[in-house]
C-alpha cells in the first residue's frame, strides 16, 4: 500500500519534471497484458442492457395495450410502455454513439417525452370520460363520475358553458346552490357547500 | 503516358486505398470488444423484430377497438414505437442522419394525441347538442 502509493508519488514527480512526453511513456507499458475491453465496448456492453430493458417494456405494455379490458387500463399500459422502452432506448443510442450533440438531442427527446405523455394521456383520458366509454366491470371507484352527479361540486365539464340565473348575473364567480341534505350519500361531504 | 497522367493516377489509387495506420489500429483493438459489437448488432436486429411484433399488436388494436379512444391509445403508442424504431435503425446503419426524425416523429405522435382528444371531445358535444 505505502509502496505503491510512493511509486504513484515518484511517476507524479517524473511527470512534472520532464513533460507531459514523459506521462504517455510511463502510462503504457508494454509489458503489461492488453486489456480485454476498451471504454467503448464497455459503453456497448451497458447500451446492450439498456436496448433489451427498453424492448422489454415496449413489447410488454403493447402486449397490455392489446389485452387489457377497457380503455383506461390501456391507457395505463400504453404510458408506461412509451415511456421506459424509449428511455431505454435512447440510453443505449447515446451510449453507443457517444457524442455531444446525440446525447444533447437525447435528453430533449427523453424531456419532451416524460412531459407530452402523460399529458397527452390525460387529455385523452378526460375526453374518454367525458364521452362515456365503455368500462371495464370490475371497476372499483370513479371519483369522477360522483363528482359530476355532486351538486354541491360548483364546477364541472356540464356547467361550464351554462348561462348562470339572473340573480348571479355579475357576481363574482359562480356561486353553486347549496347542497341538499342527503343521508344516503355513500361518501361523506369533506368540505361544507360554497367553500369549493 | 504523361508523367501528369501518372502523378494524377497515383493520387488517385493513394485516396482509393484505406491509410495503412488505420488498418494497424483496428488490429490492435481488443477480442472482447468484437464481441460486444457484434452482440449489440444481433440485439438490435432482435430489437427490430421485436418492435415489429408491437407495432402490430397495437395495429390489431386500432383494427379491433370497440371505441374510438382505444384507436386513439393504440396509436399514440404507435407514434412512439416509430420512434424508437428510427433510434434502432440509426444505430444499426451507423449514421446520425435519422436521428433528428426521433424528435419529429415523437411532436407529432403527441400532437396527433392531442388532436384525437379534442375530436373525441367536440364529437360528443356536438351529438349532444
Amino acid at each position: 500500500m505505502i509502496d505503491a502509493l510512493f511509486s504513484l508519488l515518484e511517476t507524479a514527480e517524473l511527470i512534472a519534471e520532464l513533460g507531459p512526453a514523459a506521462a504517455d511513456a510511463a502510462a503504457v507499458d508494454p509489458s503489461a497484458p492488453a486489456p480485454l475491453f476498451t471504454d467503448a465496448g464497455l459503453r456497448d456492453a451497458l447500451a446492450i442492457v439498456a436496448l433489451l430493458g427498453g424492448l422489454f417494456f415496449m413489447l410488454v405494455g403493447s402486449i397490455g395495450v392489446y389485452r387489457f379490458p377497457d380503455c383506461y387500463s390501456r391507457m395505463h399500459a400504453a404510458s408506461k410502455c412509451t415511456t421506459l422502452g424509449i428511455t431505454g432506448m435512447l440510453l443505449a443510442a447515446v451510449l453507443h454513439i457517444w457524442q455531444l450533440d446525440v446525447a444533447g438531442k437525447g435528453v430533449l427527446v427523453l424531456v419532451f417525452t416524460f412531459v407530452a405523455t402523460p399529458v397527452g394521456t390525460h387529455l385523452l383520458a378526460k375526453a374518454a370520460h367525458h364521452g362515456g366509454a365503455h368500462q371495464y366491470a370490475g371497476t372499483r371507484s370513479d371519483e369522477l363520475a360522483q363528482d359530476k352527479s355532486d351538486p354541491g361540486m360548483a364546477i364541472n365539464d356540464e356547467q361550464i358553458g351554462e348561462v348562470p340565473p339572473d340573480e348571479l348575473r355579475g357576481a363574482v364567480g359562480h356561486i353553486p346552490p347549496p347542497r341538499p341534505a342527503n343521508p344516503a350519500e355513500t361518501h361523506p361531504p369533506a368540505q361544507p357547500a360554497g367553500t369549493r | 503516358m504523361t508523367p501528369a497522367a501518372a502523378a494524377i493516377a497515383r493520387f488517385v489509387a493513394a485516396a482509393a486505398e484505406p491509410s495503412p495506420p488505420a488498418a494497424a489500429e483496428s488490429v490492435a483493438a481488443p477480442a472482447g470488444d468484437a464481441f460486444i459489437e457484434t452482440t449489440l448488432l444481433y440485439s438490435i436486429d432482435v430489437g427490430i423484430f421485436t418492435i415489429a411484433i408491437a407495432i402490430l399488436l397495437c395495429l390489431a388494436r386500432i383494427i379491433k377497438g370497440p371505441d374510438l379512444v382505444d384507436r386513439g391509445v393504440a396509436s399514440d403508442t404507435v407514434a412512439v414505437q416509430v420512434a424508437a424504431l428510427v433510434l434502432l435503425i440509426t444505430i444499426r446503419v451507423e449514421s446520425l442522419i435519422a436521428f433528428d426524425a426521433v424528435l419529429i416523429v415523437s411532436i407529432l405522435g403527441f400532437v396527433s394525441t392531442l388532436a384525437f382528444a379534442q375530436f373525441i371531445g367536440r364529437r360528443r358535444s356536438v351529438h349532444q347538442s
